[in-house]
C-alpha cells in the first residue's frame, strides 16, 4: 500500500519538468510582450529591451525553460512576479487558502446534499421525491453558474442584508459562494448517485440479502450504497480538483480573491512566473487528491485492497 | 387525501416564500458606517505604488492621494504653485527655478529639500513615464535646500503643464534608495500613507497628520478590489464600499434610481479611435481612411454601446489641450461622401472588399456598429476578438489591417499627438505607422516653441495635415462613470483624477 504510494508520488515529481514544459510553450507562443503590458504604452524601446534583458527573456527558449526548471527542482525557487515584482510563490500562498476553503466547503456540500438525496430519490423511485428532486437537479445543472451567483447576491445581500457580498474575511463570506457551487455540483452527484444505486439495488446480491432478512436500512447503506461508492468518489475528487482552478466565475462574482483568479489576471498580463507556479501547485493537489481517491478505493472495496496487498 | 395534503403543503411554501421575498428591505446588515472611512470599489490591483512606472489610470488616481507635485492644476487648467512656493522662468525660456516650500514633510518625516527634487528628476529620466519630458532637462542644479534650478536642452511649450500633472510626483530620494522593492514602499509628501496591502483584496492608506496642507478629512482611506462590475454595483447598494468606478454602463443604469446614491459622469480625455495600418492595403490609400471616418455613426455608438455617458469625437486631439486649433477637415456621419470617397479608392458595396478587425473585450459592441457602419462603403470587416495584449502586438510589429483602441490623453497639451503621429514612435505609439516627415517637423517645431500664438498656428497646420490624411478616425470620447453614497461631498471635477484630500461626508 505504502509502496503504491510512494510510486505513485515519484511519478508525478517526474510529471512536473513535462506540466513546466506544456505551459512554458503555451505562454511563449501565444502572442504578447510583458514587456509591453507591464511597462505600459509610454514605455520607449529602448526601455522594454531592458526589462527584457532584465528578466531574461532575451535567452532562448531552452535556455529560460532548463534553467526555470533547475531553479523549480533544485532550490525550490518559482522566480518573482513581472508585474509586482514580489516572489511568486508568496502571492500564491496566500490566495491558495481561499480557493482551497471554497473547494473543500463546496465539495463537503455538494456530497452531503447530493448523496442524501439521491439515495432517497433511489430508493423511493417515481416517488414525489424523486420527481422533485430530479427536477431540481436538472435545473440547477442546466442554469449558469454566474447567473446562480448574482441572484443569491441580489436576494441575500442586498434585499435582506444578511450576508456580504464581497470579499473572503469571515465564514459570512464564503456562505454564497459556497451555495453557487454547492447547488450545480450536487445535482451532478445527486443524479450520480441515482442511477448507480438503481443499478445495484437490482443486482442479485440485494435479492439474496433481503430474502435473507436483513433489514433494508443495512441493504441501502451497506450492500448497495458501498458497491455504488467508486464512480462516485472518482466524481467527487474530478470536482474538488476542478474546483481548485475552475471555481473562477463564483470567485469573480463575489470578489474572493483566490486562486482561480490570480491565474487568469496572470494569464492576460502575460506574468508567465505566475500562471507556471500557480500550475504547478495545482497539479500537485490535484495528483494527491487523485491519489487519496486510490486509496480510498482500498478502504471501500476489499477486492481492491485485496490485489494492493499482492 | 394525502395527495392534496401534499400539495397544500407545497402551496404554503410557496406562499412563504414569495412573501419573503417581497418583505421591503431590512436595511444592510454589513453597511460600513464608519464617517471616518471611505472605501472605494477598484476593478483591478495596482501593480506599484512607483507612479513612474505606473501601467494604468488606477495607479495614476492612487497615487494622486500618495505624492504631491510642484505644481498643481486646477479644473479649469491654471496652474498655481504647490510643493513650490514660486517659480522662475529665465527670459529665453530655457531655465526654470522652483523655490521650494519649507517644512514639507514626507511620509517617513523627513522634510522635502531640493536633493530630493533633483533626485526625483534623475530617477524620471530612466521611467517610461516621466522619460519624455525629463529627457528634456539637461542640468539640474541645487542651489540651496529649498531652491532648485532645471535647464532645459530646448525650449518646451508643456513643461509646466507636465511639471504639473500626475506623472510628475517628487519622491523621497532616501526612501527609494532604502528598499529594493520601493513601488511596494510608497514614500511621498502626499495626504494620505501608505499602510498596508493584501494583493487582490485591498489596499489601505491613513491620512496624513503632517500633510503641508493640513490633514485630510476622511481618516481611512481603503482601496477594495472587486473585478465584477455589477457585484461592484451591488457592493455600493449594501454599503460595502462607499465610492464605485462603474465600468460597465448598465450598472449606471440601474443605480440610478437609489435615492441614496449619486451617479456622476463626466467628459475626459479617453479618447476611443480606429488604428488604419497605412502601411497595408487597402488603407494605404487615405481615400479610403477618409471614407472610414465619413462612414461611422458616431451618434450611434455613443447612444447604444455607451448608453449616452459619451459623445462623439472625430479627432484625436481635444479642445482643451494646449496649443489645440480647430482643424479644417471634420468628420460626421455622411453615408453618401463616404461612399463617393469609397469608390474613388476602388470599394463599393457592389465590389467589396474583406479586411480583419480586431478588437478586445471591452471594445467589442463598438466594434459590432463599425462593422455594420463599413459594411454601407463595401467594407465587410471580419472581427478579431482578441486579448487586450494580443492586440498590441500586432499593432506594434504591423500585424494588422484596422484595429478598435482607446487611449488616455494623459499630457494635457498638444505634444502628446507625438505618440500617434511620429515616425519614431512606429512600433509603438503610432500603431497606424504614419509617417509624413512634414509633420513630424511640425511636431518638433511645436514642443520647442514657447510663444501661445505661434505654436498654435504651427499645430493648426498639422492638425490639418493629419485629420485630412486620417491614418486614425476616432469616434468618441468616453466619459467617465463615478457612483458613490449621495452623503459624500465630491466638488472637484473627475478630469484631472480624484484627489480625496478634497472629498469629506456631509
Amino acid at each position: 500500500m505504502i509502496k503504491y504510494a510512494l510510486k505513485r508520488v515519484l511519478l508525478f515529481i517526474l510529471l512536473i519538468p513535462g506540466i513546466i514544459f506544456i505551459v512554458f510553450f503555451i505562454m511563449d507562443f501565444t502572442p504578447g510582450d510583458p514587456s509591453r503590458l507591464i511597462l505600459g504604452e509610454r514605455a520607449t524601446l529602448e526601455q522594454r529591451r531592458l526589462f527584457r534583458e532584465n528578466a531574461g527573456l532575451d535567452r532562448s527558449f531552452p535556455v529560460r525553460y532548463a534553467s526555470y526548471v533547475y531553479n523549480v527542482v533544485f532550490k525550490l525557487d518559482f522566480g518573482t512576479s513581472y508585474r509586482t515584482r514580489t516572489p511568486v510563490i508568496d502571492e500564491i500562498l496566500d490566495k491558495l487558502p481561499k480557493t482551497v476553503i471554497l473547494a473543500l466547503s463546496g465539495a463537503f456540500f455538494s456530497s452531503l446534499l447530493g448523496i442524501s438525496i439521491g439515495i432517497l430519490s433511489a430508493v423511493k423511485q417515481y416517488s414525489r421525491i424523486d420527481a422533485v428532486s430530479t427536477f431540481a437537479a436538472i435545473f440547477f445543472a442546466s442554469i449558469p453558474n454566474f447567473w446562480l451567483g448574482m441572484t443569491m447576491l441580489l436576494i441575500f445581500s442586498l434585499h435582506f442584508g444578511i450576508l456580504p457580498s464581497t470579499g473572503a474575511n469571515t465564514w459570512k463570506h464564503y456562505v454564497l459562494p459556497t451555495a453557487a457551487i454547492t447547488f450545480p455540483f450536487s445535482a451532478e452527484i445527486l443524479r450520480l448517485t441515482r442511477s448507480l444505486m438503481l443499478e445495484t439495488v437490482r443486482q442479485d446480491y440485494v435479492t439474496t440479502a433481503r430474502a435473507k432478512g436483513v433489514t433494508e436500512q443495512i441493504i441501502i447503506m451497506k450492500h448497495a450504497l458501498r458497491n455504488a461508492m467508486l464512480p462516485i468518489i472518482t466524481s467527487l475528487g474530478m470536482t474538488f480538483g476542478s474546483l481548485l482552478g475552475g471555481a473562477i466565475i463564483t470567485e469573480t462574482v463575489f470578489s474572493i480573491p483566490g486562486l482561480g483568479t490570480h491565474i487568469i489576471n496572470a494569464i492576460r498580463m502575460k506574468d508567465t512566473p505566475i500562471v507556471l507556479a500557480s500550475t504547478i501547485v495545482l497539479a500537485i493537489f490535484f495528483s494527491l487528491i487523485m491519489l487519496a481517491i486510490d486509496v480510498s478505493y482500498a478502504f471501500i472495496d476489499p477486492r481492491i485492497r485485496a490485489r494492493y496487498l499482492k | 387525501m394525502i395527495q392534496t395534503r401534499m400539495w397544500k403543503k407545497m402551496f404554503l411554501l410557496t406562499v412563504i416564500a414569495v412573501g419573503l421575498l417581497t418583505i421591503p428591505p431590512g436595511g444592510p446588515a454589513c453597511a460600513a458606517e464608519d464617517r471616518d472611512t471611505l472605501i472605494i470599489a477598484v476593478e483591478s490591483d495596482p501593480a506599484t505604488f512607483d507612479l513612474l512606472y505606473a501601467e494604468s489610470m488606477l495607479e495614476g488616481q492612487i497615487g494622486n492621494n500618495i505624492y504631491d507635485n510642484l505644481l498643481f492644476i486646477d479644473d479649469d487648467g491654471n496652474i498655481h504653485p504647490y510643493l513650490a512656493e514660486k517659480y522662475e522662468i529665465s527670459p529665453d525660456g530655457l531655465e526654470y527655478t522652483f523655490h521650494l516650500k519649507k517644512g514639507v514633510k514626507f511620509h517617513n518625516g523627513d522634510e522635502m529639500k531640493a536633493s530630493d527634487v533633483a533626485f526625483t528628476m534623475e530617477y524620471g529620466k530612466k521611467t517610461p513615464y516621466m522619460s519624455v519630458v525629463c529627457s528634456n532637462i539637461n542640468k539640474i542644479d541645487v542651489i540651496d535646500d529649498y531652491t532648485v534650478k532645471l535647464t532645459l536642452a530646448s525650449t518646451m511649450a508643456s513643461f509646466l503643464s507636465e511639471v504639473a500633472g500626475d506623472q510628475f510626483p517628487i519622491y523621497s530620494e532616501k526612501a527609494v534608495k532604502a528598499v529594493e522593492t520601493y513601488g511596494a514602499n510608497p514614500v511621498g509628501t502626499g495626504a494620505y500613507k501608505f499602510v498596508s496591502r493584501k494583493p487582490g483584496e485591498e489596499v489601505r492608506f491613513e491620512a496624513f497628520a503632517d500633510h503641508f496642507q493640513g490633514a485630510a478629512p476622511i481618516k481611512n482611506l481603503i482601496y477594495r478590489i472587486i473585478p465584477d462590475s455589477f457585484s461592484a454595483g451591488v457592493a455600493l447598494e449594501t454599503g460595502d464600499v462607499d465610492f464605485i468606478w462603474v465600468t460597465n454602463a448598465s450598472v449606471a443604469a440601474t443605480l440610478k434610481d437609489n435615492k441614496n446614491i449619486t451617479v456622476r459622469s463626466e467628459p475626459t480625455n479617453r479618447i476611443q479611435f480606429i488604428r488604419m495600418n497605412t502601411e497595408k492595403e487597402p488603407f494605404k490609400d487615405a481615400k479610403l481612411r477618409r471614407a472610414v471616418n465619413y462612414a461611422l455613426n458616431r451618434d450611434v455608438i455613443v447612444e447604444t454601446v455607451y448608453e449616452g455617458y459619451g459623445a462623439p469625437q472625430d479627432s484625436l486631439a481635444i479642445p482643451w489641450m494646449a496649443g489645440f486649433a480647430e482643424p479644417a477637415v471634420r468628420y460626421s456621419y455622411d453615408p453618401e461622401k463616404a461612399a463617393a470617397l469609397a469608390k474613388e479608392a476602388g470599394v463599393s458595396k457592389e465590389s467589396p472588399i474583406v479586411v480583419e478587425l480586431n478588437c478586445a473585450g471591452p471594445t467589442q459592441r463598438d466594434a459590432e456598429v463599425i462593422q455594420e457602419n463599413l459594411a454601407e462603403i463595401g467594407i465587410n470587416a471580419k472581427i478579431n476578438l482578441l486579448e487586450p495584449n494580443t492586440i498590441w502586438t500586432y499593432d506594434d510589429d504591423g500585424n494588422f489591417q484596422i484595429s478598435v483602441g482607446g487611449y488616455y490623453m494623459v499630457f494635457k497639451d498638444m505634444n502628446i499627438m507625438t505618440h500617434f503621429y511620429d515616425s519614431v514612435n512606429i512600433g509603438s505609439g503610432n500603431a497606424a505607422r504614419y509617417n509624413n516627415p512634414k509633420t513630424d517637423k511640425l511636431l518638433l517645431d511645436g514642443r520647442h516653441e514657447v510663444d501661445p500664438q505661434k505654436r498654435t498656428e504651427i499645430y493648426k497646420q498639422f492638425i490639418d495635415i493629419v485629420q485630412e490624411d486620417a491614418p486614425y478616425a476616432a469616434y468618441a470620447n468616453r466619459y467617465v462613470i463615478r457612483a458613490y453614497k449621495a452623503d459624500l461631498n465630491i466638488s472637484r471635477t473627475f478630469a484631472n483624477g480624484i484627489f480625496i484630500r478634497d472629498v469629506s461626508w456631509k
